[in-house]
């Protein structure tokens, strides 16, 4: 059965001269699992909107959309419960203060009968195994949590299909892949339509029958993922490809492209050979000036409270870039806090050589006027700084068209650029990142590690945390782990990975019993192309 | 605070609670007769032993206590009405009449202070929106919400505080830095909680929020022992109001200390009285028992 179909469909924005979406045609049945992807700002957003008349934006429209065989925008009662919505932001989208309360929230909008009400909780809460949170106060729940909060909040309204927008991307992977997995069970178990955006295909793809790619508002394909990836291959949005299909058409390969860490794996052990085992890693010279040097490091936030940091060691060098990686709530932020001095350790000692300054995970923090050009100027006005200074970072990050703009309008990629300007102002030597690849596209992505070389070879040190496995091996030159308080494993990226089994990248995963040191996707493909084809 | 629910008296439905508790804090207030706050202090004072930790609760009574002397002090100090005058102090008859009066009400406050913090241990703010729930829907949700908001508002300053804290650039060595510091931590939260106040917005719209009347999810069920608790707990508040109308139930300090009467009728409503206080401990004990004489079955 049809349960979407979407026709000529153009909308534009008040205000705006092109069009935001532009003749969209397409059809969806019912207990399809569909993922859209695309650049941000290509109009995915305001598709799924559209499905959700609730949500539906103001502007001029033409084109129709019938979900199950009416109008949509026909009968708003049966629409607000029979479409789920879940957005990107989990806490934002809860309303009550207990969990209890948000799961009644929609059922009470309805009207529903009070003990049909309290029996349809008690289905969703079991489904969802979340018993023991009933009674919780949301604000002690952890981010994937709340998303799974929101999930079931929508489903008690038995939703024919759910709608995500970018559900995965403020998590972090582990809580990701939780989520994802519900919606995969969701799906398989229930036969809930499900359609969603998301910038990590890695992660979604395992479950997905069709995915559609988008660009400048119009549908560029919309097929199965395989025949969709062979489309995009020299198209710009493949880096959002997974691992083994970016390895694949790396080596110009042709025909279906391995998506999964196991078809990636059989693809490179059947057709290359591996006589030649490891790559030769460029030696960076060795600068041992260290930057920062932490030793025996304790910290905890109370007097009586369990030790954050246990001894923590660590030293960074001058000029290089250090990831530091570690589970939520290993204490990455805490350390940070260390770092930038808003914290005291009870024991140990920090030296710094250099002045810190701390890029937030939420750029937003950073602003306080009303558009991005006053927000720079109280900066400099307050450093004395040349403006000529201030200039060259406008036109470095290339960020000279969002100067009049509001802060909190931008892009999350936008808003890490100009939170990066406000914080470059300041000259610092050594930069923390907290997690600055949370909540951006692939091709923000680019700009960043684009960004974080050029100030490397500015001579500025720049120590991020991140739960970006795959960033972290491409663009640090070494790496340590959180891990009960200490810093473990401190070595050189390739070394780092190489050694490690499970927490390392999908593409050392794949490889890692033909060879014995790939851990980027270029690795893999140089190291294939020297080893040649099997004859 | 989460609420106490492990006790027999808190598994009566949260209406029922809200009007016993009412009740008993409006007759001590307005009976204004000894017997009465003595009556009501001591029935708070022994239900509170189910609540707090016996440390707690031994400090809780020494602080009542030398309350009630502030008060019983202060009063003459102040209140010059009454006949026997007890002595001279700084030229201002001290009476024996106004100590009374200060010791009454300081009973008396002292009294619906308790009384005050079993309902705030009873009755969470969660079953209090509840009640609201049927007849001020639309409070109890704006409630609701802000109660989540107030949290994490919280947790957000203090985020935004350590950002900017961290860029190093604002000073904080006068007091007018530290304002100023403050005000843009403001107003980064502020322009934070407005766009999130449209997410919140559509959240609640895309799940139906204002299409139809709404109905309100019922946390808790009328038991039969609610109703018979409220119809036992009625009929003996009637025979109290009903008896507060004689005469000897009126006892007034000024000018001379009236006499305490002890007729038929004031019997009855000691009695009641002392019944509606000590309820909630009667409920406790004979659960307690019952539970100990489950246990030892087993």
């Amino acid at each position: 059965m049809e349960i979407f179909n979407v026709k000529d469909l153009t909308f534009t924005y008040p205000g705006c001269a092109s069009p935001t979406l532009n003749k969209i045609s397409f059809s969806v049945q019912t207990g399809e699992f569909i993922v859209i992807c695309g650049e941000t700002g290509c109009g995915k957003t305001t598709l799924l909107k559209m499905l959700k008349p609730q949500l539906t934006p103001r502007g001029q429209v033409s084109g129709s959309v019938v979900y199950c065989g009416k109008a949509i925008d026909e009968n708003e009662k049966v629409t607000a419960g029979s479409i789920g919505f879940v957005q990107q932001n989990p806490r934002q989208q809860i309303v009550a203060d207990k969990v209890y309360k948000e799961l009644a929230f929609g059922l009470e909008n309805q009207n529903t009968d009070p003990v049909l009400m309290k029996r349809k909780i008690a289905e969703i809460v079991n489904w969802f195994g979340i018993e023991s949170s009933l009674h919780k106060s949301v604000d002690t729940l952890s981010g994937g949590s709340c998303q799974l909060l929101n999930l079931a909040a929508v489903m008690v309204l038995s939703p024919k299909v759910i709608i995500l927008d970018e559900p995965t991307a403020g998590l972090d992977p582990i809580a990701a892949e939780r989520l994802m997995s519900t919606l995969r069970r969701l799906n398989r178990e229930l036969n809930i339509t499900i359609i969603l955006t998301e910038h990590h295909l890695d992660a979604v793809l395992n479950g997905a029958d069709r995915l559609m790619a988008m660009e400048k508002g119009e549908i560029l394909c919309f097929d199965r993922p395989k025949v969709v990836f062979s489309q995009l291959r020299n198209h710009k949005l493949h880096h959002v490809l997974p691992a083994a299909t970016q390895i694949f058409y790396g080596l110009e390969q042709t025909g279906d492209s391995p998506i999964s860490v196991k078809e990636g794996h059989a693809f490179i052990a059947n057709r290359y050979k591996n006589e030649k085992k490891s790559i030769s890693v460029p030696q960076t010279d060795i600068r041992s000036m260290p930057v920062i040097q932490m030793k025996n490091i304790y910290f905890r936030y109370e007097k009586h409270g369990k030790d954050i940091l246990k001894g923590a060691n660590l030293s960074v060098n001058a000029g290089e870039c250090f990831a530091l990686l570690g589970a939520n709530g290993s204490g990455k932020s805490t350390l940070f806090g260390l770092l930038s001095g808003i914290f005291k350790p009870y024991s140990g000692k920090i030296r710094l050589h250099g002045k810190v300054a701390c890029l937030s995970q939420y750029p937003t923090d950073l602003f306080v006027h009303d558009t991005v050009l006053e927000d720079f100027k109280e900066i400099a006005d307050l450093l004395k700084a040349d403006d000529k200074i201030l200039d060259t970072l406008i036109d470095t990050l290339q960020i000279r068209h969002l100067l009049s703009r509001h802060p909190f309008d931008l892009s999350g990629g936008e808003q890490q650029k100009c939170a990066l300007v406000k914080v470059l102002l300041t000259s610092p030597q050594i930069l923390l990142l907290d997690e600055p690849t949370t909540g951006i596209d692939a091709f923000s992505k680019l700009a960043l590690s684009d960004w974080m070389h050029r100030l490397q070879a500015a001579g500025i040190t720049i120590v991020m945390a991140t739960h970006d496995i795959d960033f972290a091996a491409e663009h640090a030159d070494r790496c340590g782990m959180l891990f009960d308080g200490e810093m473990i494993g401190i070595d050189t990226a390739n070394r780092f990975f190489s050694q490690n089994r499970y927490y390392t990248t999908s593409a050392h995963i794949m490889t890692q019993d033909l060879f014995e040191n790939a851990v980027t996707n270029k690795d893999v493909i140089k190291l294939c192309l020297e080893n040649g084809v099997k004859s | 605070m989460e609420r106490e629910d492990r006790l027999f008296f808190a598994k009566l439905h949260p209406g029922v609670l809200l009007i016993y508790f009412l009740c008993v804090i409006g007759l001590t207030m307005f009976s204004f007769h000894p017997l009465f706050s003595l009556l009501s202090f001591l029935g708070g004072l022994v239900f509170l032993g189910f609540l707090l930790s016996h440390r707690q609760w031994l400090r809780y009574f020494f602080i009542d206590l030398l309350m009630i002397l502030v008060i019983a002090v202060t009063n003459p100090l102040f209140s010059h009405y009454g006949v026997t005058v007890l002595f001279y102090l700084f030229d201002n008859p001290v009476t024996l009449e106004s100590v009374f009066y200060g010791l009454n009400m300081a009973v008396m406050l002292v009294s619906v202070m308790v009384w005050f913090t079993c309902f705030g241990k009873i009755i969470a703010a969660d079953q209090f929106l509840y009640l609201c729930g049927g007849s001020l829907p639309k409070t109890a949700l704006t409630l609701t919400m802000a109660m989540k908001f107030i949290p994490q508002f919280q947790k957000q300053a203090v985020r935004i505080a350590n950002a900017q804290k961290a860029l190093g650039v604002y000073n904080d060595s006068s007091k007018k830095d530290k304002l100023k510091n403050q005000l843009r931590i403001f107003s980064t939260l502020l322009t934070d909680a407005l766009e999130n106040a449209v997410i919140t917005a559509q959240s609640m719209r895309s799940r139906g929020f204002g299409t139809q009347k709404r109905s309100n999810y019922a946390a808790y069920r009328w038991r039969h022992s609610d109703f018979a608790f409220l119809a036992v707990f009625l009929l003996v508040l009637c025979g109290i109001l009903f008896s507060l109308s004689f005469p000897e139930l009126h006892f007034s300090f000024y000018p001379t200390i009236a006499k305490f009467q002890v007729t038929p009728v004031a019997i009855v409503a000691f009695c009641c009285f002392a019944a509606v206080v000590f309820l909630p401990f009667i409920i406790e004990v004979k659960g307690n028992l019952k539970w100990k004489f489950l246990m030892s079955r087993i």
